[in-house]
């Protein structure tokens, strides 16, 4: 009798050699599109919402420039905290650290050079160069000869009522081993508040742009990103898939896209 | 896996008491056993804790690489490590001890859109190892060890390419092996169960097996 159970035993074990699953990831989400929206947005259309707001603060302040202590006070009262202006706030040049460089060139444009984070896959811009068609429009752009030897973006801009948008942004680049268009979306528009302190939130809050991803051995995806609140969307056709927010940050301002 | 140490247990748990209805009466003599045979498996296995050779099939560095990753899913399984031991007690408190164990970890990987095997991968190790151990406290039905363990273990290991399973080269190699086990416990007379604590490419953690000696 207990050979028997010992015997049994035995071949109970054996089916437990085999065959041991620990890792299935069938159902998890995979959307590659996202590795490509990711390092676009935060090297292009963030940096250029970052460009737009140091333009927007700029143009304002030639207006009082000669007036210190408006000006210092305009100053504090855009960026939200007070900096040691004295050292970084001159006629034709400002720097706001962690957010860039304006500089006012001869002709009444601006170049800025904003504190660039590297993103994977993307060359960073260089600088952009603003021009400026009234108060709180402008024209902002970066090619080969701001130092973006990949190709070129470009958006007008509006900054009012606390927001900023991106109408007719168009971005162009050319790899090597593939090439990347994006655009607005017609018929959006993009807006963006205006951030009174530090900018450490960044995703847009409405909008979206079209993507392009061509590699050269014919491999293409198409599709739009969508922003929303607290996430991003990528559609293709009438699919589509939410993906987590661009930005790490806690979501402090409303950026929108169009 | 936690069905595998479920049934260990259960199996082990079992041994114990037949080893125990078999002992018979007070005027047995000491056993004095110089063969043992045991059969066992690890929590969890050696070179599963040292991490098998996976080779990544897609460049991970490259959006082409993120666009291709997409379009399959993988199953991961590894074996669990199983073992054949023997020792010869040469006297109360040394022995020698030869082990055959066997481990492997595979990786298949499928198409999302056809549900079909686009690779396969496999690294799997069949060790011989002899180990000296000391047997530091000895009773008739309760013993508790220390051994340590130097071997060689045979590895195949291939990594089919994408959309080619069962093509890719496979790779035969000898490669050492240790063990290091501070403590084991084993409970039985004839019949018997054990336990251990180590570290090594055998088990990290605790091996768990039964045996019979004479």
């Amino acid at each position: 009798m207990e050979s028997h159970v010992k015997y049994i035993l035995a071949a109970a074990l054996l089916p437990f050699v085999w065959s041991c699953e620990i890792y299935n990831d069938r159902d998890e989400l995979q959307e590659p599109a996202y590795m490509v929206v990711q390092p676009v947005y935060g090297a292009y259309v963030y940096e250029m919402f970052k460009a737009a707001e140091l333009s927007y603060f700029f143009q304002q302040y030639q207006e009082i420039r000669e007036d210190r202590e408006a000006a210092v006070s305009f100053a504090t009262e855009y960026f939200g905290m007070e900096r040691n202006w004295d050292y970084c706030l001159f006629y034709e040049e400002a720097e706001i650290s962690g957010i860039g460089r304006i500089l006012l060139n001869d002709d009444g444009s601006f170049t800025v050079d904003p504190s660039i984070t590297f993103y994977r896959f993307f060359p960073s811009v260089g600088t952009f160069t603003v021009t400026s068609e009234a108060p709180g429009r402008f024209i902002i752009s970066s090619d080969a000869a701001d130092g973006l030897p990949a190709g070129s973006v470009v958006s007008s801009v509006l900054c009012d009522d606390g927001y900023v948008t991106l109408e007719d942004f168009s971005l162009s680049l050319d790899i090597g081993e593939f090439r990347l268009d994006v655009v607005s979306v017609d018929g959006e528009p993009v807006k963006k508040l205006v951030a009174p302190d530090s900018i450490e939130s960044y995703q847009a809050v409405s909008g979206s742009l079209s993507f392009i991803y061509k590699e050269y051995d014919g491999f293409e995806d198409e599709f739009e990103l969508g922003f929303g609140e607290d996430c991003v969307t990528v559609s293709r056709g009438s699919s589509s898939v939410k993906c987590k927010p661009l930005d790490r940050y806690e979501k402090k301002y409303d950026y929108v896209i169009g | 896996m936690k069905k595998t140490l479920l049934i260990s247990l259960l199996a082990v748990s079992a041994l114990f008491l037949f080893s125990h209805q078999s002992a018979g009466g007070n005027s047995r003599p000491p056993l004095s056993g110089r063969h043992e045979f045991t059969a066992g498996t690890g929590i969890v296995p050696g070179r599963y804790a040292f991490t098998y050779n996976h080779e990544m099939p897609f460049e991970y560095n490259s959006l082409h690489g993120a666009y291709m990753k997409s379009r399959y899913y993988e199953r991961e399984y590894v074996s669990g490590v199983w073992s054949l031991g023997y020792a010869y007690n040469f006297t109360r408190v040394f022995s020698l001890q030869a082990h055959l164990f066997y481990e492997a970890g595979w990786i298949e990987r499928f198409s999302r859109e056809t549900d079909m095997m686009a690779a396969r991968s496999l690294d799997s190790y069949l060790t011989a190892m002899a180990s000296f151990r000391v047997n530091w406290f000895n009773r008739s039905s309760v013993r508790m060890y220390s051994y340590a363990g130097v071997g060689l273990s045979l590895n195949h290991n291939y990594n089919d390419p994408i959309g080619d399973p069962g093509q890719g080269p496979r790779f035969n190699s000898l490669k050492a092996a240790y063990q290091l086990t501070p403590f084991g416990i084993l409970v039985g007379r004839r019949f018997f169960g054990f336990a251990e604590i180590g570290i090594g490419h055998y088990f990290c953690g605790l091996a768990l097996g039964a045996g019979y000696r004479f």
